[in-house]
């Protein structure tokens, strides 16, 4: 999509939040079931996330030092804070995700009109930690981006059946495409 | 016979260029020089990052 002045899609604050899960298989990517609350998470309460997109950069000098070339390559990483702190997130977050590859969908707010999630297939770092006397309960949540072997679609299906089982709001619902050479999609649902 | 043109209209025909072929996740992993008949969609959705040619 082409850049255009905008200045509605100056983020307001305050937005965000909100990360939906299905796990997939590592190898063909498939969702590998619909069973709301273990292989469809909906994770809707997040303090401080990040979606980041990094570059480890290497410079290719001649012999007098100057750069002739630089190539890149990309590490995509979401992360953030979890606010619910009842058993089940608990358990998930620290158990569920070892091992396993996972569909995420992560809600970056309303931007020009549109309500962006940024989809990406993850492993998610299990991982637990339980505050008390300083505020809320706050796991943190990090996922680091799988690049697919192949170019892998999730069609309007798919995204309807998601949507409906965990009865998603302002949720994509055109077909989306994760490329092989992103290894991430921005998709936009309508609020 | 009218929802059988109906449907043929909502869909298009294409043939996989791509060398590492495409995932239509829970449908089929399509190899390089397979056909496959996708709703319009998924089409607008997967071209820009697929090889293909429309038959």
């Amino acid at each position: 999509m082409a850049i255009t002045v905008d200045p509605e899609a100056i983020p307001q604050d305050d937005i965000g939040g909100e990360i939906v899960l299905a796990q997939v298989d590592p190898t063909t990517y498939a969702i590998t079931g619909f069973a709301t609350g273990t292989t469809l998470v909906d994770i809707k309460d997040i303090a401080l996330s990040d979606v980041v997109q990094t570059a480890d950069k290497s410079e290719k000098k001649n012999e007098q030092g100057e750069t002739r070339r630089v190539s890149y390559k990309y590490n995509l990483m979401t992360t953030g804070e979890i606010m619910q702190g009842d058993k089940g997130t608990l358990d998930f977050m620290a158990s569920s995700t070892k091992d396993t590859a996972w569909l995420e969908f992560k809600k970056t707010g309303q931007v020009a009109g549109q309500d962006q999630w940024y989809v990406k297939i993850v492993n998610i770092t299990p991982q637990l930690k339980i505050s008390r006397g300083q505020g809320n309960t706050n796991t943190p949540y990090e996922s680091v981006g799988i690049f697919p072997q192949t170019a892998v679609t999730y069609t309007a299906t798919i995204l309807a059946t998601l949507i409906a089982l965990l009865t998603l709001t302002d949720f994509p619902t055109a077909a989306v495409t994760i490329p092989v050479s992103e290894g991430f999609a921005i998709a936009e649902g309508a609020f | 016979m009218a929802e059988e043109k109906e449907k043929k209209s909502n869909t298009v025909k294409i043939l996989i260029t791509e060398k590492r072929g495409w995932i239509l996740s829970g449908v089929k992993h399509y190899k390089a020089g397979e056909i496959a008949e996708i709703d319009l969609d998924t089409y607008e959705s997967m071209k820009a990052h697929v090889k293909h040619i429309v038959k």
